[in-house]
Parts: C-alpha cells; sequence; structure tokens
C-alpha cells in the first residue's frame, strides 16, 4: 500500500509513483474473504431474514386492502340505501300524487252525478206538480162545471119558474143559455 | 487517526490507505479491513435479524419503519427499473446491498483502542467495494443473460444508432468500476478528512474538536447514507439495463 503524506495528499495527488509496493486501487488476497463474506450475508438475509419482514408488510397492506375494500362495500351499500330511499321517496310523492289526482277525479265525479240526479229530481218533481196541477184543474173545471149546472139549473128553474107565467119568448132565451153551457164543456173536454 | 499535530504543516504520515497485511498461499490479506467486514456483516444480520423478530403486522416500531421503507423503496425502484416479473432475490439483493454499506461506512464511529484510534471504514478499501460490485455484475450478466441469451452480448454490436455500440462496450467495464471506485473514494475521502483536520495548524488547535466532529456528523449522517443509497439505486438500474428490450 502506498504511504501518502499530508503534502501529497492535500497539495498534489496521490502519486503512484513512489518506491513503494502497490497501487492501492489494486485489490489484493482480501478480495475473495470480503466477497466470500457478502456472498454469505447476502444469502442467509435474502433467504432467512428478509422474507420475513417483506411478509409482515405484504400482511399490513393486505390487511389496509382488506379494510379499505370493506370500507368502499360499506360505502356502496349506504350509497344503494340511499338511493333506494330516494327511489321509495319519490315513488311516494307519485303514489300521493296520483291519489290525490284520483279523489279530486272522484270528487268532480260525484259532485257531477248528484247535480244531475238532482236535475233529474228537479224535473220528475217539476212534472208530477205540473201533472198534479193539470189535474186539480180539471177536476175544479168538473166540479165548476157541475156546479154551474146546478146553479145555472137553479137559476133556470127560478127564471122559468117566473117567466113560464110570462111569455114563449123568455123560454127561449133559457133554453139557448143552457145549450151554450153544454157546448162550453165539449169544447173544454176537446 | 493520528494526534492532533501542534507543526504548522507537518509531514506526518496519515495512514489512510495503508493496511496491516498477512500473507496466505501467495496472496496479501488486509486483515483489518477483514476484521471491520465481519464486523459489519454481522451488525447487518444481528440488526436485520432483530428487525425481522419483533416484527409485527400491526403498528410498527421505528425501526422496523425504517426497515420497511428501505425494503419497499427498493421494491418499487426494481418493478421500475426490470419489471414486474423480476427474480425473488432481487429485491433482498439491493436492501442487503444498503444495510451492509451503511453499517460499513458508519464504522468510522467505532474506537478501535489502538492506532489508528478509530476504526477504518471497511468500504474505505477497494477489496470490499470490488467484491460488491463483482457479485452485482455476476448477477446482472446472469438476469440479462438467462433472459435474453446471446442477445444480451448481441445487442451492445447492434444498438442503434450506432454510435451507441461502442458506449454500450464501454459500460460493462465503466458502470463496476464507477460504482465500486466512487463508494471507495467518498469513504476513502472522508478518513483523509479527519486525518488533514488533525493537521490544523496549532493556531487553530480550539477548532480541532469542532471541525472533527462535524466532518463526522456531516460524513456519517450525509455521505454514508447516501453512498449506501447510490450504490443500491445504481445496482438495480444495472439490473434494469441488463434486461431492457432493444427497440
Amino acid at each position: 500500500m502506498l504511504l501518502v503524506s499530508a503534502h501529497s495528499l492535500v497539495i498534489a495527488a496521490a502519486s503512484s509513483s513512489g518506491d513503494k509496493t502497490n497501487n492501492f486501487l489494486i485489490p489484493n488476497g482480501t478480495f475473495v474473504f470480503e466477497w466470500i463474506v457478502f456472498i454469505l450475508v447476502v444469502v442467509f438475509l435474502a433467504k432467512k431474514v428478509i422474507p420475513r419482514i417483506t411478509a409482515m408488510v405484504d400482511a399490513r397492506q393486505a390487511a389496509i386492502q382488506k379494510q379499505f375494500e370493506e370500507a368502499e362495500a360499506t360505502r356502496a351499500r349506504l350509497e344503494k340505501a340511499e338511493r333506494e330511499y330516494a327511489e321509495a321517496l319519490a315513488e311516494t310523492k307519485r303514489e300521493a300524487t296520483r291519489l290525490r289526482e284520483q279523489a279530486q277525479a272522484e270528487r268532480a265525479q260525484i259532485v257531477e252525478e248528484a247535480r244531475s240526479e238532482a236535475q233529474v229530481r228537479v224535473e220528475e218533481m217539476l212534472a208530477n206538480a205540473e201533472q198534479r196541477i193539470a189535474t186539480e184543474r180539471q177536476q175544479t173545471i168538473l166540479a165548476l162545471r157541475a156546479e154551474i149546472g146546478e146553479l145555472a139549473t137553479t137559476l133556470a128553474e127560478r127564471v122559468v119558474h117566473d117567466a113560464l107565467r110570462e111569455d114563449a119568448r123568455q123560454r127561449k132565451l133559457v133554453e139557448d143559455f143552457i145549450a151554450g153551457v153544454g157546448a162550453g164543456e165539449l169544447a173544454e173536454q176537446s | 487517526m493520528i494526534a492532533p499535530s501542534l507543526a504548522p504543516l507537518p509531514a506526518a504520515d496519515i495512514s489512510v490507505g495503508d493496511h496491516p497485511t498477512f500473507h496466505f498461499v501467495g496472496l496479501s490479506f488486509n486483515y483489518d479491513t477483514m476484521y471491520t467486514t465481519v464486523l459489519a456483516a454481522v451488525v447487518t444480520v444481528a440488526f436485520l435479524m432483530y428487525v425481522a423478530r419483533k416484527a409485527t403486522s400491526g403498528v410498527p416500531s421505528r425501526v422496523q419503519i425504517i426497515t420497511e421503507t428501505v425494503l419497499t423503496q427498493a421494491r418499487n425502484y426494481v418493478e421500475e427499473a426490470v419489471g414486474h416479473d423480476v427474480p425473488a432475490w432481487l429485491v433482498p439483493f439491493g436492501a442487503t446491498l444498503f444495510f451492509f454499506i451503511l453499517f460499513c461506512n458508519w464504522l468510522g464511529w467505532i474506537p478501535s483502542g489502538h492506532h489508528p484510534e478509530r476504526l477504518a471504514p471497511p468500504t474505505a478499501d477497494v477489496n470490499l467495494v470490488y467484491a460488491l460490485a463483482f457479485t452485482v455484475v455476476v448477477l446482472y450478466t446472469y438476469l440479462g443473460v438467462s433472459r435474453k441469451g446471446g442477445r444480451y452480448v448481441g445487442d451492445w454490436f447492434t444498438a442503434k444508432p450506432a454510435i451507441r455500440r461502442p458506449i454500450l462496450v464501454l459500460e460493462q467495464v465503466v458502470n463496476p468500476l464507477s460504482l465500486s471506485l466512487r463508494l471507495f473514494g467518498n469513504i476513502f475521502a472522508g478518513g483523509i478528512m479527519l486525518g488533514v483536520i488533525a493537521l490544523l495548524p496549532f493556531y487553530l488547535f480550539p477548532l480541532y474538536g469542532l471541525a472533527d466532529f462535524g466532518w463526522r456528523i456531516f460524513d456519517s449522517g450525509l455521505i454514508a447514507p447516501i453512498q449506501a443509497f447510490i450504490f443500491s439505486f445504481l445496482t438495480i438500474l444495472y439490473f434494469g439495463f441488463a434486461v431492457a428490450e432493444e427497440h
């Protein structure tokens, strides 16, 4: 090995032209020993020691991965539940709207039906009333006619009673009157 | 490191780069580097075993978080550079490189009990950084050849535009060399800085403790982790280059 002085190191550089033995950049037998030691270290560590540490790293990463996946699955479930909830809510709202519309339609229909039924009843009642009025009028007319007949008869009897004694001309007047009443009755019935 | 000198510009020897050696089957061995390398290896293994034993998939401790961060970062870089279809050893390899280099770099804090007074990081010795880079090259070449077969080498000579071809060939030498020497240079220079600080002239002597401590904080807090990161990050990138398909 070269013995280097402070001067040669600091001022110049290491010079290999010394009268000493070897350049220190040339390896010697130590190389073989160093190589064997290093190979032993590498083989032992690579086979026995480092795999154990690597296994721990992998186990931890697997655990983290698993946790991450579980969190992901939970998140997916939550999202699904939220989506379903929103869908159910929307469905309920649609259903409510539909029911309300249906109820309104039914109400309108019921009102319409009631109105038309009332109309029919009103018309029936009107018809009945008219019928009854007509009947009563008829009866009234008949009753009146009978009464008029009686009155006329009574009047005629009186007139006849007085006039028969007077002259034939008055008797004719009464007969004309009675004939007129009979014709009026016939015209009324037709 | 040597004790602070009172001489203005002493010719004191800075022992960085110098290693006590012994010889065995014709090769020289730096036994200080061997010792510190084994120490760093033991610390690395002990640290990671401690983390693995205490590891939990529940709430992790602080060291577990740090370790897991390094591992997951390594995995991210590997997936980015090489793709998902990667050999199982690549991420542990990158992470081991990071921790091992980091603990090597930090060994400079430990008192040695003799001269130099603190341990020299083994990464300040080319033998270790070359060994690391050699392993990296062997592994990424293996991966590249197993993926692409003969095209792994063939691509260097058929790449378009043609100007890339010599660069690709050159890279095969430059990448491992720059990878190793960058780490070595940074850590080696950190030791030299301590030596230079120790040589402050006597009238700046009051600054010695501050400069020494400040540099150690900077060196261990910033340079050591950054260099460990760069080495392992570039390693992963080179694996990416090795399997990248030419378009």
